[in-house]
C-alpha cells in the first residue's frame, strides 16, 4: 500500500471507530442513568414485611 | 404473545454475536480479500464501510418516518420509541457517512469538500434529523414536541429519494457506483461486489442491533417514569 493512501484509509476506519465506540459509551451511560433511576425508586418503595 | 417479547430472546443473545461476527467477516473482506482498485489504490476499501453506513442511515430514517407516521395516526407510545431509537442510530451512520466521504475525497478529487449536489442534500438531511434529536432532547416526552417531531421526521425522509436521483439529476462530481458498469467507474471486480454484499449484512445487524439497544432503554424510561408518576398521585 502506498504511504498517503495508507494514512487516509487508516483515518476513515479510525473515525468509524470511534463515533461506533462513543455511540455505545452514550448508550452504557443511559443505562447507568436508568439503573441509578430505578435504584432511587426502589429505595422509595415501602418496604414489604417478610413473611 | 407481543411482537416484543417474540424479538426478545433472538435480539439479546443472538443479535449480538451475530452483528460482531458479520463485522469480523466484512472487516477480512475489506482488507485481505478485495485486490485494490486500480486508480484509487488502498484508498478506496473506504468505499465499503462509507456506502454502507449511509444505507444504514436511510434504513433508519425510512424506519422512523413509517414509526413516525404510525404514531401520528395511532398515537401509540411503542411507535415513538421505535421513531426516536431509528433517528438516534440512523445519525450515527449519517454521520460516519459524512466522516467517511470526505476522508476519501482528499486523496481522489484534491480537496475535503465541495458543495456537490450529493453532497449539499446530505448535509440538508443530517441538519434535518439533528433538529428532530434537539426537539426530542427533554428528559420528559411533551406530547406536542413528539407530534411536532413526528411531522419532521415523515418530512425530512423526502430528502433520501432527493439523494438517490440527485447524481443522475444534476450532474453533481459524486461517483454512481453501484449503478454504473464496471467500464464507467463501476466495480471492477467481482470480489469487491462480494465484499459490499458482506459488509451490507454486517451494517443491517449492527444497525438491528443498536436499534434494539436503544428501543430497550426508551421503552424501560417510560415505564420507570409511569411508575413514578404513579406514585407521586398515590403519595398525594
Amino acid at each position: 500500500m502506498s504511504a498517503p493512501g495508507f494514512w487516509f484509509l487508516f483515518a476513515g476506519y479510525g473515525v468509524v471507530w470511534s463515533l461506533l465506540a462513543l455511540f455505545l459509551m452514550h448508550l452504557g451511560r443511559r443505562h447507568r442513568i436508568l439503573e441509578r433511576e430505578l435504584r432511587e425508586l426502589e429505595a422509595r418503595l415501602p418496604r414489604q414485611p417478610v413473611p | 404473545m407481543s411482537v416484543h417479547r417474540r424479538l426478545a430472546p433472538f435480539a439479546d443473545r443472538v443479535l449480538p454475536w451475530a452483528a460482531s461476527g458479520a463485522m469480523f467477516a466484512a472487516l477480512w473482506s475489506v482488507f485481505l480479500y478485495v485486490p485494490n482498485e486500480r486508480t484509487m489504490g488502498p484508498v478506496q476499501r473506504i468505499f465499503y464501510f462509507h456506502v454502507n453506513c449511509w444505507w444504514a442511515a436511510y434504513l433508519g430514517f425510512f424506519v422512523a418516518a413509517g414509526a413516525s407516521g404510525l404514531y401520528l395516526w395511532r398515537g401509540r407510545s411503542e411507535h415513538d420509541w421505535l421513531a426516536r431509537a431509528a433517528v438516534e442510530v440512523g445519525m450515527l451512520f449519517c454521520t460516519i457517512g459524512l466522516v467517511t466521504g470526505p476522508i476519501w475525497a482528499r486523496p481522489i478529487w484534491g480537496t475535503w469538500w465541495t458543495w456537490d449536489p450529493r453532497l449539499t442534500m446530505a448535509v440538508i438531511l443530517w441538519t434535518i434529523f439533528s433538529v428532530y434529536l434537539v426537539l426530542r432532547s427533554s428528559v420528559r416526552d411533551d406530547p406536542e414536541i413528539t407530534r411536532y417531531a413526528a411531522v419532521l421526521a415523515v418530512v425530512g425522509v423526502l430528502d433520501i429519494p432527493l439523494i438517490m436521483i440527485s447524481v443522475r439529476l444534476w450532474r453533481g462530481i459524486h461517483p454512481s457506483v453501484i449503478s454504473a458498469p464496471a467500464s464507467k467507474g463501476g466495480l471492477e471486480d467481482p470480489r469487491m461486489v462480494v465484499a459490499l454484499l458482506v459488509t451490507m449484512v454486517a451494517f443491517a445487524l449492527l444497525f438491528a442491533w443498536l436499534l434494539w439497544l436503544r428501543y430497550e432503554g426508551l421503552r424501560l424510561r417510560d415505564a420507570l417514569h409511569r411508575v413514578e408518576d404513579q406514585m407521586g398521585e398515590v403519595a398525594r
